[in-house]
């Protein structure tokens, strides 16, 4: 969609009729979905804070300036982070086999028992460090394009995100 | 455990997740709807709850005039009041026990209503026609009317035996009632088993009843001139009705016939026809209204991105009779003069 008609369609969104922000969601949603699920430790928990990002989106609708297609994603983003890392202090962090099933292998080769430990490791992060590793080795960002978007030191990052994979590595004895 | 030697990073860079499936999305979205129509109620609530506070609060200081409220009539002043009440308890009340209460409160307009024609008929010797009442009881009439028809046009349609035939009886009664006014004046209430709620069909062919439907309320006026009436029988049943056009009437009659076709050829949804033909360099989209083709080119490709494009340019169109309308077409090859046609 071009951002001239995305932008007309935030306008009439930010009338308040649900059937426009409907479209909105139907538009937005999978993007932000991708976002959200490997930030999250199961499916369950990232449908709950995608549902809670589209309504503080639509809460905020009335005050939001659309500047283009990057930063709509940006401000969505940047609500589904506090709503996950919100989520992390009150939910359990054990990790059931079928919280992993959604996850899908490029290599078909791959042993389920280490796609399962990816998903226990994944879980047993702290919400920024998974986060960090999401953005880094899923997401195959550069440290720079971390550091400009989290806002935060490349060096920094590099130290957190080495710390983060030892101790992952001892946890599940991937030496 | 794995004891392998592959590294954790290999291991991250090998995975992805499924994508939200159309259930999930859906299912979403009707999270989303709950929570926010229970915020939005809230806020309501919050913004009335002020005024109506305080307009309960001096009412009962003035000795119990609240309790007056819910026996006022339409054109008493404490009328609005009633109403208001009314509507917290419909916002209140669980989903399956509002039909009752939009069926209790209607019958209590209708009850009103008799007494305002029983009061009239006592104050008037020659008789209970609406020509004989004052000013201030037409405007109660319509006001009570307006009131009992907003309330019953709520109604769903999922009705048990007892309910329909209480709004049978109600309907039956405003019948009656407004056949000792406009004789060939008629309401019909019956059931839309397809929009889930009841629909309100009223005739008057003299234009003494004069329905207007603005932004879902329904607004009623009752004419008091009948030459007026007799010569604006020709004419379409949507015309305008302010009285102090005369000299101006045509005038105006064209102009808001202008205006209505102009409304329809982006409003009007009977007959919809939507065709989208995705060429490989642009989308040709084909809208047809009551015989009115429109037709706009974009880059979109999708349902959904295509339902939301044509949502832009026929905003009272739900997204709903979009989509169910919208038939895709892709063409391997691109667009050319004739496909615009």
């Amino acid at each position: 969609m071009e951002d001239s008609e995305l932008k007309s369609l935030i306008l009439k969104a930010q009338s308040g009729d649900p059937d426009i922000f409907r479209v909105l969601y139907k538009i937005l949603s999978p993007r932000v979905f991708r976002f959200i699920r490997p930030r999250a430790r199961n499916r369950t928990e990232a449908l709950d804070a995608l549902q809670d990002t589209f309504i503080d989106f639509w809460k905020g609708l009335p005050r939001f300036s659309f500047e283009g297609e990057k930063a709509l994603d940006a401000f969505l983003y940047r609500i589904a982070v506090r709503k996950l890392s919100r989520g992390f202090r009150f939910w359990q962090s054990y990790t059931e086999l079928e919280d992993v099933e959604d996850i899908v292998v490029d290599d078909v080769s791959t042993p389920t028992g280490d796609v399962y430990d990816v998903g226990k490791m994944l879980s047993s992060l702290k919400s920024e460090d998974r986060n960090l590793i999401t953005l880094r080795d899923i997401e195959d960002k550069s440290f720079r394009e971390i550091s400009e978007l989290l806002g935060e030191r490349e060096g920094a990052l590099r130290v957190r995100h080495h710390r983060a994979i030892n101790r992952l590595k001892k946890k599940f004895n991937y030496e | 455990m794995n004891n392998d030697k592959k590294k954790i990073e290999e291991l991250f860079r090998k995975i992805s997740y499924k994508d939200m499936s159309v259930e999930e999305q859906e299912s979403v979205w009707r999270g989303i709807m709950r929570k926010q129509s229970s915020i939005l109620t809230i806020l309501t609530f919050k913004k009335t709850m002020i005024p109506l506070i305080i307009t309960l609060v001096l009412a009962l200081g003035v000795g119990g005039a609240a309790v007056s409220a819910d026996n006022a009539r339409p054109g008493d002043a404490l009328f609005k009041l009633d109403q208001k009440i009314e509507n917290l308890r419909l916002g209140w009340s669980a989903e399956g026990k509002k039909d009752a209460l939009r069926l209790k409160f209607a019958g209590e307009r209708v009850k009103e209503l008799g007494d305002i024609k029983n009061e009239s008929k006592s104050d008037h010797v020659s008789g209970n026609k609406v020509e004989n009442m004052s000013e201030e009881d037409k405007e109660s009439v319509s006001l009570g009317i307006s009131a009992a028809i907003t309330l019953l046009s709520g109604v769903s349609s999922s009705l048990d035996a007892e309910s329909r035939a209480e709004l049978q009886a109600i309907t039956d009664q405003l019948n009656d009632y407004l056949d000792e006014l406009p004789e060939d004046a008629k309401v019909k209430v019956r059931v839309d088993e397809d929009n889930n709620r009841a629909r309100v069909d009223i005739k008057s062919e003299d234009g003494r009843i004069k329905v207007d439907l603005k932004n879902g309320e329904i607004k009623i006026k009752l004419g008091d001139n009948k030459s007026d009436s007799d010569d604006d029988s020709d004419e379409e049943e949507n015309e305008d009705e302010d009285e102090d056009k005369d000299d101006d009437k045509e005038d105006s009659d064209d102009k808001d016939k202008d205006e209505d076709e102009d409304s329809d050829d982006e409003n009007d949804r009977g007959g919809l026809e939507i065709e989208a033909e995705v060429f490989t360099n642009q989308t040709v989209v084909k809208v047809e209204t009551n015989d009115t083709e429109k037709i706009y080119t974009t880059n979109l490709k999708t349902k959904a991105e295509l339902s939301a494009f044509i949502k832009t340019k026929y905003p009272l169109l739900s997204l709903a009779e979009i989509e169910s309308a919208l038939e895709i077409e892709i063409e391997d090859r691109t667009s050319e003069q004739k496909d615009l046609d």
